[in-house]
């Protein structure tokens, strides 16, 4: 009777799962609520989830990835590769993928695929090609990794708790990788050879706007005790570490010269450079350099977290046309400070503050969100976006990597069993201030906690209740002369089936319990089905539902169905590799 | 604000930052600009896009500027592009590329107004020429 409830909510959940009108939290919530109305699992044991390690070791993943990012060392990765690759679109985009696919097997997909959405449609427009050639390509790199560590991708954790909690050795931290690197590089090369030619091929519009990647012209000054004084441009590592284009130097008596790399920079000399938004914030970060003071705000609120930083267009029929900044007087009437222009099409290379101002010129300004509220009221601007968020928080960026890496350490050489050390590294980057608890809050997707808890409850009652060896029995009988491999082939399958509408961790958590099941029956390895369920719950290549899929399904202006096109070729090689090394290195008769 | 005069001007320059700046620069002064990085780009790109103008660095790896001041100068169809050496060494130096053949020479830092008159003199001669 139990058992048949159980299989009638398993059946009401994949369908709800797939059809996504529901939410996938809210869907695992109300599996959850049924089992315990039912009195199919005790509280105890339906709530036993939410407080397991591997829920805690998840939701600790997710803030020291927020830090990394936040402080900006992801970012900075990428732009050193940018500078590194040169002018070569291909090698430069091979360096991106390769640099993404290696990220990703330590943070999460999403979080390094977002770091280089940006990058690579920049990279698209430079080299004249559509952005849809690159981006599935950076999507897929990130994924391609998902089975290197542990910690790749929530889904092993998952699995590896669950291996727990039926008695068997938790996921080694670089288990995996032997059957993972081969996929990645089999991955990789199709990638770049049948991959690139099956991709459509669309062209992008308005992309620069959502990706804030309109280069504004802005002054900054070298200040009196900057350490960059007395340093040439060459050392100063103005344009390959903080991406600037240093168009001149403005010296006393108004001189204007032609940068060369032997220049040496001195105090109070003001430097007219090309940047896009977030380098021109973070520059307000770096030491010796603001920006010029003739329109910047005489220190008020600097530092505090009010102040907002917008981009705002002038309007057509704005009184602000024709005027300069000078003239307009910004600060005292608005409270805001213009710290960039943009003109589309053109280049600019004069004083700032005495440009005459036309339609259609962005600003990036500084200000109190009243002031923006102000100006707004105005009706001479549009607000395009606020990107008060671009801004980082570069100077702990060495404490984010320290940390991230000696938490790591700890869990892969056992130090502390690998939740703990996430727990702990989360408590060190709070105690340094590398992020807040609240942003740290605010970086834990409950979304995925609530689906991943409830769904191990729901993995405790398929087990419990009888269900999960009622469905081995089944495959048993009907398939279990068949032999083990394809058995197990059949398990890739199947994940790979449930992947596509569920989520990675919720179609792991359901067939895991079947599939340890399975193997005791037939006398099986059950760590090789463990296994192999890892290595295809991340195998979501056919459909664009997959996170860091959905962030350039966008901006790539994807379809449905190229997903499918391009996907489903990889997961046919990937499916052969893995039927090949999973047998081999988890052998099945252990 | 940008002078329309669409003369066409080849930066030959290995130092990054100053290819980058005289490019923009240039563009902004209504110049449309061709830049290279090292002499044998240069020479190439002089012949496919027949610049009206070549600015180019004396210390340059490889083919050096006065190598490339004496290929232009000996070379039929592009032996008339009046040509701006800019050098960071001694003027001595920059004096010895003007008998190479070189029209004129800044030497750095460059100043953006010198340029400019420099330029605007180069381009009468050319137009003239």
């Amino acid at each position: 009777m139990q058992i048949a409830l159980v299989l009638i909510l398993l059946v009401i959940a994949i369908v709800l799962f797939s059809l996504e009108f529901i939410p996938l939290d809210v869907v695992a919530l109300a599996v959850l609520s049924l089992l315990l109305i039912t009195g199919t699992l005790g509280p105890d044991d339906a709530f036993a989830g939410f407080g397991s390690d591997t829920v805690v070791m998840i939701a600790g993943l997710f803030v020291m990835t927020e830090a990394l990012v936040r402080t900006g060392i992801v970012d900075t990765l990428g732009r050193r590769l940018q500078r590194y690759g040169g002018s070569n679109p291909i090698r430069l985009a091979i360096m991106i993928m390769l640099a993404v696919s290696l990220l990703s097997a330590f943070i999460s997909n999403t979080a390094a695929t977002a770091v280089f959405v940006p990058a690579v449609i920049g990279l698209a427009r430079r080299a004249r090609m559509s952005a849809s050639k690159l981006l599935m390509p950076l999507a897929f790199a990130s994924i391609l990794t998902s089975s290197v560590t542990l910690i790749s991708t929530s889904t092993n954790i998952v699995i590896s708790g669950l291996m727990t909690s039926r008695g068997m050795a938790p996921m080694g931290m670089f288990e995996l990788a032997p059957v993972g690197i081969p996929i990645a590089i089999a991955g990789l090369l199709y990638m770049f050879t049948l991959g690139m030619k099956l991709l459509p091929d669309r062209a992008e519009e308005n992309i620069e706007q959502d990706y804030h990647l309109r280069d504004y012209l802005t002054e900054l000054i070298v200040l009196p005790d900057s350490p960059l004084a007395g340093k040439s441009l060459k050392e100063s590592k103005l344009g390959s570490d903080m991406d600037l284009t240093l168009l001149a130097i403005v010296r006393e008596g108004g001189r204007k010269i032609v940068p060369h790399a032997g220049e040496v920079l001195q105090p109070a000399d003001v430097l007219l450079v090309r940047a896009r938004a977030e380098d021109i914030l973070r520059v307000k970060d770096t030491a010796g350099l603001d920006i010029k003071p003739d329109f910047k705000l005489p220190e008020v609120a600097e530092g505090d977290g009010a102040l907002q930083f917008v981009e705002a267009m002038i309007m057509p029929g704005s009184h602000v046309r024709g005027r300069t900044l000078n003239e307009l007087r910004f600060r005292e009437r608005f409270d805001l400070t213009v710290l960039a222009i943009n003109r589309r099409g053109h280049t600019l290379h004069s004083k700032l503050s005495g440009i005459p101002l036309r339609i259609g010129d962005v600003v990036l300004l500084q200000g109190s969100p009243e002031g923006v509220r102000r100006l707004i009221a105005a009706g001479d601007f549009a607000i395009l976006s606020d990107v008060s968020g671009l801004r980082q928080r570069s100077p702990k960026a060495k404490y984010a990597v320290a940390i991230f890496t000696v938490a790591i350490a700890l869990g892969t050489f056992k130090l502390l069993p690998f939740a703990a050390a996430v727990v702990v590294g989360t408590l060190v980057m709070f105690l340094t201030r590398v992020i807040t608890p609240q942003e740290a809050y605010d970086a834990v997707e409950w979304r995925i906690l609530v689906l991943i808890g409830a769904m191990i409850a729901f993995g405790t009652a398929m087990e419990k209740t009888g269900a999960a060896s009622y469905l081995a029995q089944t495959i048993v009988s009907f398939a279990g002369h068949y032999g083990p491999e394809v058995i197990l082939g059949a398990f890739f399958l199947l994940t790979v089936m449930l992947t596509q509408p569920m989520s990675n961790q919720a179609a792991a958590l359901v067939l895991l319990p079947v599939a340890i099941e399975t193997a005791t029956a037939l006398q099986l390895n059950p760590r090789s089905f463990a296994m192999m369920i890892a290595v295809a719950a991340s195998c979501s290549y056919l459909t664009p539902l997959e996170p860091s899929c959905v962030l350039v399904y966008g901006p790539g202006r994807y379809r449905f169905m190229d997903f499918f096109k391009v996907g489903a070729l990889l997961t046919i090689v990937i499916f052969i590799l893995a039927m090949f090394l999973v047998p081999m290195l988890w052998p099945l008769k252990g | 604000m940008a002078k329309k005069n669409k003369s066409k001007i080849l930066v030959i320059e290995d130092d990054e930052f100053s290819r980058d700046a005289l490019a923009h620069l240039l563009s902004a002064e209504g110049y449309e600009t061709l830049s290279a990085n090292d002499g044998e780009s240069g020479l190439a790109k002089a012949h496919d896009e027949r610049p009206d103008i070549i600015i180019v660095d004396l210390d340059l790896p490889g083919i050096n500027g006065k190598q490339v001041i004496e290929t232009i100068r000996s070379d039929g169809p592009l032996c008339e592009i009046p040509i701006l050496v800019v050098t960071g060494a001694e003027v001595k130096e920059a004096e010895i590329a003007v008998e190479a053949g070189a029209n004129s020479y800044l030497t750095k830092p460059i100043e953006f107004d010198h340029l400019t008159l420099v330029l605007s003199d180069l381009n009468a001669s050319s137009v003239v020429a």
